[in-house]
């Protein structure tokens, strides 16, 4: 059975997230072909039998409307049981364009699969749920992080596509866009996170110690870091919204969740209680939170952080 | 400007969800629902919108009898009417099918903006906007956290893992809310009475059929318990030796 992989590409490179989805159709399908659009996207990727290539200049930022476009030529072309593509924030809208334009059940934002079914939380990860999913074809978008990149080495034969694109494909589109910083790391995409809450008190003493850990850590581990937070230290004002963990923010899924003066109210616990070890730093020994973490520390946190950085600047 | 607001009726943030005992759904007693969290900043929007451009304001959803309280609350923060796709067990449905209502629905109201949140909390899908914009043709701009209506095109603010964003689309579009758009306001007491005087149309549909069902829920992993550290040097022993990460 046949899949079609989009490959998105950011700058011209297919996005690991990208890579990942891939190996996900490899264990699916014994036939693979890529849909990599992009304003002159490399060809490097490996693991395809063939890649359907589409290059535009205006579509340096990928835009829904124009690739869905492209993969529907594509399907028309090669049929396919599956639609594959990876659950970043632009993979979340087109694959809601594709089962539109193909009449198909969608998956999105799973992380398993196993005997046949897929594993996806639901309500926040409050509960897990096991899903059969059937049709043809199938849009199914995996989790960013959830499965491992492609090992497959075969070389895929390269098609272009010619394809003359409505310009009111292109009616959406980016005016500015400013690019995060490199360090500025998605709490999604990190292998640690440092999260504090509301016991950091203030606004100060969030942004100086949480950052410092942060960066203490990305250079003791050589490792992805970002910073998050609980939806008190959301409201109260003390960092952006996008760095909230929680049932209204974001759900990780790190190697280390490092929860800083968080009580771990049940919509917290939502966002990250998938994470593989956890570390709860709180004052408190009756907050929710050492319920869930492997590891604790009953403390206050300015007990804790200038010696930990200090330590793991030693490192 | 004519507006029209999807929003679902889902679990409170706060409740505590269990898988039932045959395990084809979760325990629904003695959980008290909301509208999707995302989807209130999508209400307040088009109230907030219309005050300033007027206009008409529409808020559907598909959902069954006990969604009609969601209906309720968003007609008492101000929407003009209230559509009710009905369908029991809609939370059994794929995005696809609940896509499909809306599109429906859409096709006959004809609206400018169509607004939604960029997530359902309860089956946690990202797809409707998507699928809604390609099912209509209509432009789309999702996570949007900031939006500045003009005539014939919307300029807005949006957030993305690439960075942030301003983005530019000619009406009609679809857009979705990202946590920052509003503060959605506690519906008054004024606002309630007038809410049970607003009419609440129910439609019968027929929806895309597929094979997609949830086998069985489970509870997440167990965890294995706390361990008590004593000391920063116990903290950084553990990261070496048990999490490895130094």
């Amino acid at each position: 059975m046949k899949a079609l992989v989009v490959l998105e590409t950011l700058k011209g490179k297919v996005r690991e997230a990208s890579h990942e989805a891939l190996g996900f159709a490899r264990e699916l399908s014994d036939e693979v072909v890529g849909v990599l659009v992009g304003k002159e996207p490399e060809r490097d990727v490996r693991g395809l039998e063939r890649v359907y290539v589409f290059s535009d200049p205006r579509l340096d930022i990928p835009l829904s409307a124009p690739v869905a476009k492209v993969v529907e030529e594509v399907f028309r072309r090669e049929g396919g049981k599956y639609v594959v593509l990876a659950a970043t924030p632009f993979g979340k809208e087109l694959g809601g364009r594709l089962a539109a334009l193909f009449n198909a059940p969608i998956l999105d934002d799973f992380t398993g699969y196993e005997d046949g079914l897929f594993v996806k939380g639901f309500y926040s990860n409050k509960v897990f749920a096991k899903i059969r999913i059937d049709g043809s074809p199938v849009i199914l978008s995996p989790r960013p992080r959830a499965f491992k990149p492609s090992q497959d080495t075969r070389e895929p034969e390269y098609v272009d596509l010619d394809l003359a694109l409505d310009e009111s494909l292109f009616a959406a589109h980016p005016v500015e866009v400013k690019e995060k910083s490199p360090e500025d790391i998605d709490v999604t995409e990190a292998d640690i996170v440092v999260s504090g809450g509301r016991g950091m008190g203030s606004a100060e003493n969030y942004q100086k110690w949480i950052p410092a850990l942060k960066d203490a850590l990305a250079k003791a581990t050589g490792m992805k870091v970002a910073y998050g937070a609980s939806r008190a230290a959301v409201d109260a004002g003390w960092v952006d919204h996008s760095h909230q963990v929680g049932q209204t923010g974001k759900t990780v899924s790190p190697l280390v969740y490092f929860a800083i003066g968080i009580s771990g109210a049940i919509q917290h616990q939502a966002g990250m209680r998938t994470s593989k070890t956890i570390i709860a730093i709180n004052k408190d020994p009756e907050a929710p939170i050492f319920g869930l973490a492997d590891y604790g520390m009953v403390s206050k946190w300015e007990d804790v952080l200038p010696g930990l950085i200090e330590k793991l600047k030693g490192e | 400007m004519k507006i029209l607001v999807y929003i679902r009726r889902t679990p409170d943030t706060a409740a505590v969800i269990k898988p039932s005992e045959d395990r084809k759904d979760i325990v629904r007693e003695g959980v008290s629902f909301i509208i999707n969290p995302y989807d209130e900043f999508a209400v307040q929007e088009a109230v907030n919108l219309k005050g300033i451009k007027g206009g008409e304001t529409v808020v559907m959803t598909v959902g069954d009898d006990s969604s009609v309280e969601q209906l309720r609350r968003a007609l008492a923060m101000g929407m003009d009417r209230a559509v009710l796709v009905k369908h029991e067990r809609f939370w059994e449905l794929n995005p696809s099918q609940v896509g499909y209502a809306i599109a429906e629905v859409a096709k006959r109201e004809k609206p400018d903006i169509v607004l939604m949140g960029k997530v359902t909390i309860d089956d946690y899908t990202y797809a409707l906007p998507g699928y809604v914009a390609q099912a209509l043709g209509y432009n789309l701009l999702t996570y949007v956290t900031h939006a500045e209506y003009g005539d014939s095109s919307v300029k807005v603010e949006r957030e993305t893992d690439i960075g942030k964003e301003v983005w530019e689309a000619p009406y009609p579009v679809v857009i979705s809310a990202e946590r920052g758009l509003n503060e959605p306001k506690i519906p008054t007491v004024m606002g309630i009475m007038k809410a049970k005087k607003k009419p609440v149309e129910v439609l019968e549909m027929d929806l895309p059929r597929y094979t997609y069902e949830v086998v069985e829920f489970n509870p997440p992993p167990p965890r294995k318990g706390v361990k008590l550290l004593e000391s920063v040097d116990d903290l950084i022993r553990v990261l070496k030796e048990e999490v490895k990460i130094l």
